[in-house]
């Protein structure tokens, strides 16, 4: 009888303890999966992007965003062309009104551009961080950046060989020095070196003063 | 007597259990921290190194670039930062194709210099470290990633960022005890490793960027902190080596055609 109790006081102890394992493993689990978020899986590469940045903020998931807003506004903009169009055919005195009404349309739309560039003005201030390197990257008017290289993730190494200059924008640019600026000009289209986002990049320029 | 024995044994075997629970109910409370004490450590890390005066950290970073096949690359680099508060910088950067530059602010100029190009760009920037913090990165468009963390507003920065923040564990694995948190802002989905004591210092970071293609990861590792540098003035003076030319910030230049006619940098400290 008493083995029996002991026997039954074991059982009572070891399911608990599975008991309590068990939800241990489970909110383990469920940690887990929340600090197990699905990220990235992981010459003459890009080394641009969006986490190049390493900030906090991203103009990659704004952008979609802005562009909606972009083609909204674009919309509204058309209608209200739409409707002009249709008053244009009334009388005098309707054209005086459409007159009145698109001084004040005028008016709302400059209201309306420059609210625009104070909005773009407080979130580039609220996301200093994102910078806008990659923004003057991806106009297409820079060239000459210096060649990437592929590597592994291992540590760099000391004993790496620095890498050449910023490539010239062309094969062979006639060079122009005016006022401390040296221009490069590759055909009609004229270049100087600049400091971009990751070091030194030709960009593309107006032709020297005097040329 | 008997009747008593087993109610002795069924006592015991009770409270055998409930202290078996009871630890595993401590343990998971442990694991598993409220949201308000994961967003109190970011913004406790925020604010211990926004106060921090003088400091001079290692920080190994790693990034992935998405190429027009699909596939990523990861790029490495190593940046030793020196920060004297208020007006005292300098960044010294080690990129994985052997690109060497090192950025310098004295208070008066912010100058960054290419030591392969041997060119060097140079603004002149009155101000604190804040400010130029700012300006470097928003306004001259220059990269200088976790920028946010070393701004003195370091917790609002956060706190003004951050939508969402979890905590996952506490954990040993880099090293030293540390806090490892999750998180997002609206664009952004974040780890990071917060030393666990009373230096609450980030230990690892890894930004996601989850809306551009690929999802790209940024990741940083910190090392060799020092929060009592005492580095010399000559750390943060610049002076152009023989040879070196001076060229603009591209994002000084007026824009030109194809891009956008814009305005050229300009300064500003934030809110």
């Amino acid at each position: 009888m008493r083995s029996r109790s002991w026997f039954a006081a074991c059982a009572t102890v070891l399911a608990f303890t599975l008991l309590g394992t068990v939800t241990n493993d489970a909110r383990a689990q469920r940690g887990g999966a929340r600090g197990g978020r699905p990220g990235g899986q992981g010459g003459g590469f890009s080394s641009e992007g969006p986490a190049a940045s390493g900030a906090f903020s991203s103009r990659s998931g704004s952008a979609a965003a802005q562009g909606a807003q972009t083609r909204a506004s674009g919309g509204r903009a058309s209608a209200r062309e739409s409707r002009a169009s249709a008053q244009g055919t009334a009388g005098q005195n309707q054209a005086a009104r459409q007159e009145a009404r698109a001084g004040a349309q005028a008016g709302r739309q400059q209201y309306g551009a420059s609210a625009q560039a104070s909005r773009q003005q407080a979130y580039e201030d609220a996301h200093w961080d994102e910078g806008k390197g990659l923004a003057i990257a991806a106009t297409g008017a820079v060239v000459g950046r210096p060649a990437g290289a592929m590597t592994s993730a291992a540590a760099t190494s000391a004993a790496t060989p620095p890498p050449p200059p910023a490539a010239a924008p062309c094969s062979n640019p006639t060079l122009v020095p005016v006022g401390g600026v040296t221009y490069s000009q590759c055909g009609s289209t004229w270049y100087t070196q600049a400091y971009g986002a990751s070091g030194p990049v030709y960009v593309q320029s107006a032709p020297p003063p005097g040329s | 007597m008997r009747g008593q024995t087993k109610w002795t044994v069924w006592l015991g075997a009770w409270l055998c259990a409930a202290s078996v629970l009871t630890a595993g109910f401590c343990e998971a409370q442990e694991a598993g921290r409220s949201p308000s004490d994961a967003r109190a450590l970011l913004v406790g890390m925020g604010e211990f190194l926004g106060k921090t005066q003088q400091l001079s950290v290692t920080v190994r970073a790693a990034y992935d670039t998405v190429q027009a096949s699909g596939q990523k690359v990861e790029w490495n680099e190593v940046r030793t930062l020196t920060l004297s508060r208020p007006d005292r910088l300098r960044v010294e950067s080690e990129r994985s194709n052997g690109t060497r530059s090192v950025v310098v602010f004295d208070g008066k100029e912010i100058s960054t210099f290419d030591e392969s190009g041997r060119v060097y760009a140079q603004a002149a920037q009155p101000g604190g470290v804040d400010e130029t913090l700012v300006y470097f990165v928003r306004d001259l468009g220059m990269r200088l990633p976790l920028a946010v963390l070393f701004v003195s507003r370091a917790a609002s920065e956060l706190e003004r960022r951050v939508r969402a923040v979890e905590y996952v564990e506490r954990t040993g694995i880099l090293g030293a005890p540390a806090h490892h948190l999750i998180g997002r802002t609206d664009t952004v989905n974040f780890q990071v490793w917060i030393s666990d004591g009373e230096q609450p210092l980030p230990q690892r970071i890894v930004l996601t960027y989850p809306a551009a293609p690929g999802q790209p990861q940024f990741r940083a590792e910190f090392s060799a902190w020092n929060l009592a540098p005492q580095p010399a003035d000559a750390l943060f003076t610049f002076t152009p080596p023989a040879a070196a030319s001076k060229i603009p910030f591209a994002a000084a230049l007026p824009q030109y055609a194809p891009g956008p006619a814009g305005a050229p940098a300009k300064k500003g400290a934030t809110r």
